[in-house]
């Protein structure tokens, strides 16, 4: 069982919330890509479903609990949608 | 120990009931498995014979203490609630709703028309009614409103829903009727009325057409995120947004106020419903003790005892 975006910007201490554990049911790990969307797996109904949820969301939106780590990933940038 | 809980949701369960209800845990010793929800029900049920108060869908703003006597706890619908004890049990925060960056919705909440969260659906029976929202909360709500209300119009940002399908198909087949109006692709553009909500505007994202609606009520349903709130204001010492704790018996810096679950911190922490159990246990001996100075308690097993209502 590898490591989520999500997973591994909370063991770095990032100010990331993941109010659900990595469900996708709380879309506090929202983050949005700035370099690298193409590297990403693709976006599940569920994602989508609740990036939806969000007022503010942007096109390059993703949950970060739901990118799962892997080294096709380099050079990926992102920002916290709720840092601010 | 009477206890009374409030809570910001209209529902008892935090997390559990609000975020993943149908969710299973694997980690609750006593059950290889068991839904979030069934495992609220089931402490609700445990609970009862102490019959506890509960004041729900408020948020507690104040909290002072009377010289060297009760603490005051006022909510934001002002209702005032004494007790010699208080223990925070907040989780991550308090769930706020998500707002829309609308300009001025604020001077219509509090009673004026906008609303976050739908406390008594009665209330909107045969009023005009904008519900802004994509996924299953406003789904539902339009479903349970459409015979209530007057009119209803549901605002979503996309093309399309991804919630629960027979939702989905119920609303698209309320909308087919004429018996709710359905506004796509769509967002909130502005709300006006004269100290009052009277109309909200909507805007289409992709022609920026925009259309005016008369409502008597908007109710924005972008989800719930938690906030620490007015939980920063009463002198605790916080850090990292969680109440730092004494783990003799997890009391906090003020006497008589205790942090209990996922709202604590202290060295090796986890944030596990097992731990907030543990925590209770030694909070509740110690709240005791704090009552009742002087007193030689004696701790009874309930296999021996059994339990005795209040």
């Amino acid at each position: 069982m590898g490591l989520s975006l999500m997973e591994y910007l909370k063991a770095c201490e990032y100010d990331i919330l993941a109010t659900c554990g990595g469900m996708a049911l709380c879309a506090t790990c929202c983050v949005d890509v700035l370099e690298g969307e193409d590297k990403l797996n693709e976006m599940t109904d569920d994602e989508y479903a609740m990036l939806d949820t969000l007022p503010d969301v942007l096109p390059n939106s993703r949950l970060a609990c739901q990118l799962q780590l892997n080294p096709a990933m380099d050079g990926l940038v992102v920002k916290l949608h709720h840092a601010e | 120990m009477r206890c009374h809980l409030i809570d910001y949701l209209p529902q008892v369960g935090g997390q559990l009931s609000e975020i993943y209800p149908k969710k299973p845990i694997y980690d609750i010793p006593g059950y290889p498995t068991v839904l979030a929800q069934e495992l609220v029900d089931n402490l609700v049920e445990q609970a009862k014979p102490f019959h506890p108060g509960y004041t729900l869908g408020e948020r507690i703003e104040g909290l002072e203490k009377r010289g060297e006597g009760d603490f005051v706890l006022t909510t934001n619908m002002g209702t005032i609630i004494e007790a010699k004890v208080v223990v925070i049990a907040g989780g991550l925060g308090c769930f706020e709703p998500r707002k829309p960056a609308v300009a001025g919705l604020e001077q219509f909440e509090n009673g004026r028309g906008v609303n976050y969260m739908i406390l008594d659906p009665e209330k909107y029976r045969g009023q005009k009614m904008v519900i802004a929202g994509g996924g299953d909360s406003a789904l539902d709500w339009t479903i349970f409103l459409a015979d209530i209300v007057d009119e209803l119009t549901l605002v979503h940002r996309s093309e399309s829903f991804r919630g629960a399908p027979d939702s989905v198909n119920k609303v698209m087949e309320l909308a087919e009727s004429g018996k709710i109006n359905l506004v796509l692709n769509s967002n909130l553009n502005s709300v006006s009325g004269n100290g009052k909500l009277e109309s909200v505007e909507l805007i289409h994202n992709k022609t920026l057409e925009t259309n005016v609606v008369a409502a008597d009520h908007l109710i924005p349903l972008f989800g719930l995120s938690p906030k620490l709130g007015p939980i920063e204001q009463w002198n605790l010492n916080i850090s990292k947004s969680a109440i730092e704790v004494n783990t003799d018996d997890y009391s906090t810096n003020i006497p008589g106020i205790y942090a209990i679950g996922d709202i604590n911190t202290y060295t090796n922490k986890l944030k596990l419903i097992l731990c907030g159990f543990h925590e209770a246990a030694l909070m509740s001996h110690s709240a005791y003790q704090y009552m009742n100075p002087g007193v030689k308690y004696t701790m009874k097993y309930t296999t021996v005892n059994g339990v005795s209502e209040f």
